[in-house]
């Protein structure tokens, strides 16, 4: 079995075997960073193929710092190959129907969320409106700040952090709703 | 980036962020097979390459083997030109014998003088220049020619084969050596048809664009749709081609050689266009025909110019997972060229050939050979003559 440092020379030589090996390690991690992203199989199966054929294409930019630096510099690939595409389809604005976004964020419980597994939780946050389920991601999963959001959609921070807010309400609501299925 | 955990989330987000890093979704079986088409072909070995290289090699050394085996010499055919009875005196019998017959071949026969009848035959051989300038006497040309052969012979007082004379015999008897030279002679071979085993390549590698245009469908605002054209700019990245080929020439007078062959060309580029990149790699077969005329000639060493037509066929393009036709328009193309050749035996020369080509059709996909008029290329081969 190769090892990370294998696998990350043989792809910088453009061999196939390591660049088979990388894809059987993480394409499935990969894939689920899309569909939270992209919200549907089809479109987040897209995105993957991009990402991966443009990872392969730059390996020679990278450089291996120990294990788990090749993860998250694909991660990394994934997320801006899905928020580019996203950008794209910005002129088709959000179809949310206001009365349906929360007023206030429902307070839960964490060990009841706990319980719940994680494709469940997967398909929740794809649900979530495009703009909203974006802000969401980039935000509460992989990390960035309002500021980096705002630069990354072209958007100001007041917006990202809103369309935070309403991404959150609307995400409580429905695991509260689920919670609620799911104990009576 | 920095962790989610610094946002001050509640603690349900970070169970939700911590659940979704840790998930994973399944993936179609064809997405590999859809990402490895978008990638570069890997380099394939080649093992047929190096085995063909062996062969040619061993069939080079071969050749040498046999072409380079020492002369027989005939000596019931020698005239004594010269001798001597002290084996001291064997090199100053040998410049003597060179000063008179100074473009002549020369051989030293020594017949051991030890008990065992061991023979031993050294030959030395010069080869008379072709333009004569140093002859002595007038040289005739080159396929009538008889080629002298002056021999030194050196005998035992036991090996009396070769003695001229009585007198000799009994400074053998001495156990003296003697020494005496022997002019023979035998007639070259003419060399009326060669073949040419070469390669080549051009002296530089190019790049090039292309620009190609494909018709889309827009989307407008009022939900129609208008026909535009999308233009894809391709960037080629030109390998060093490989050229290898046979030519089979006769000779014919005034030093001319015309000649007739099979050529195998091969261009391969690296080809990018935004997310696109692949390899493209074209084959060609052609029968290039040829004339040349040798004009220099000086001891192993001769030079040429020449012209060259030639007519190709594309024989397959190889074009990422693209669907191409091979074109089937046959290729011209018209080469000049300047050569020099070192014999390294009677049959066997080495050469070399600076060759400059103009290829006259157009090819409709870009390769090394049509980013410019004309391109530059170094021939090398080995030229066997019979």
């Amino acid at each position: 079995m190769m090892t990370e440092s294998d696998i990350v020379n043989g792809c910088k030589k453009g061999r196939r075997e390591a660049q088979r090996a990388l894809y059987d390690a993480l394409a499935t991690h990969l894939m689920a960073i899309a569909v939270r992203y992209m919200g549907n199989h089809e479109d987040a199966q897209d995105v993957l193929q991009d990402a991966l054929v443009k990872a392969y294409l730059s390996f020679d930019q990278f450089t291996w710092k120990g294990e788990g630096s090749l993860q998250a510099w694909l991660h990394r690939i994934v997320v801006n190959t899905a928020v580019s595409q996203l950008r794209q389809r910005q002129h088709l604005p959000d179809v949310v129907n206001i009365d349906s976004v929360p007023e206030h964020e429902e307070q839960l419980d964490a060990g009841e969320v706990a319980h719940i597994d994680t494709d469940t939780i997967l398909s929740m946050v794809a649900a979530l409106p495009m703009g909203y389920r974006t802000v969401f991601n980039m935000h509460c999963i992989d990390g960035y700040s309002h500021r980096d959001i705002a630069r990354q959609l072209g958007i100001n921070e007041g917006t990202s952090s809103s369309q935070l807010s309403r991404a959150r309400a609307i995400l409580a609501h429905k695991i509260k709703e689920y919670i609620n299925q799911h104990t009576s | 980036m920095s962790s989610p955990s610094q946002h001050n989330n509640p603690e349900w987000i970070d169970i939700v962020a911590h659940k979704a890093q840790q998930a994973g979704q399944p993936i179609d079986e064809q997405l590999w097979q859809r990402i490895e088409q978008k990638l570069p072909a890997t380099r394939r070995r080649r093992p047929w390459l190096w085995w063909s290289a062996a062969a040619a090699t061993a069939a080079a050394i071969i050749a040498l083997a046999i072409t380079t085996r020492p002369a027989r010499i005939d000596d019931t055919s020698s005239e004594v030109i010269a001798q001597a009875t002290q084996p001291t005196t064997a090199s100053s019998i040998l410049q003597e014998a060179y000063t008179q017959s100074p473009h002549h071949t020369l051989a030293i026969h020594t017949q051991s003088p030890l008990p065992s009848q061991k023979k031993v035959k050294v030959g030395v051989e010069t080869t008379t220049p072709v333009d004569g300038t140093h002859a002595t006497t007038p040289v005739a040309p080159i396929h009538e020619r008889e080629q002298d052969r002056d021999t030194i012979n050196t005998t035992s007082s036991q090996q009396q084969n070769h003695s001229p004379s009585a007198s000799h015999k009994s400074q053998l008897a001495d156990n003296n050596t003697q020494i005496s030279i022997h002019r023979t002679q035998f007639k070259e071979n003419d060399s009326h048809f060669n073949i040419s085993l070469y390669g080549s390549g051009n002296l530089l590698a190019q790049n090039g664009t292309q620009a190609v245009q494909r018709p889309i469908l827009m989307a407008m605002g009022n939900g129609r749709f208008i026909e535009a054209q999308a233009v894809t700019h391709y960037h080629y990245n030109h390998h060093i081609p490989l050229n290898v080929g046979i030519m089979v020439s006769k000779s014919l007078p005034h030093n001319l050689t015309a000649g007739i062959g099979v050529n195998y060309a091969r261009y391969s580029s690296e080809v990018s266009a935004d997310l696109e990149r692949f390899d493209q790699t074209v084959q060609f077969i052609g029968i290039p025909v040829a004339l040349q005329w040798r004009f220099w000639n000086y001891r192993r060493l001769s030079a040429y110019v020449g012209a060259e037509a030639m007519a190709e066929r594309c024989v397959a393009v190889d074009r990422g997972d693209e669907q191409v036709d091979v074109p089937k328009r046959i290729q011209w193309s018209v080469h000049g060229m300047a050569g020099l050749q070192l014999d390294i035996t009677q049959h066997l020369g080495l050469f070399v050939e600076p060759k400059v080509s103009h290829y006259a059709t157009e090819f409709t996909l870009p390769t090394a050979r049509n980013e410019h008029p004309l391109t530059f290329n170094l021939k090398m081969g080995v030229n066997i003559s019979f």
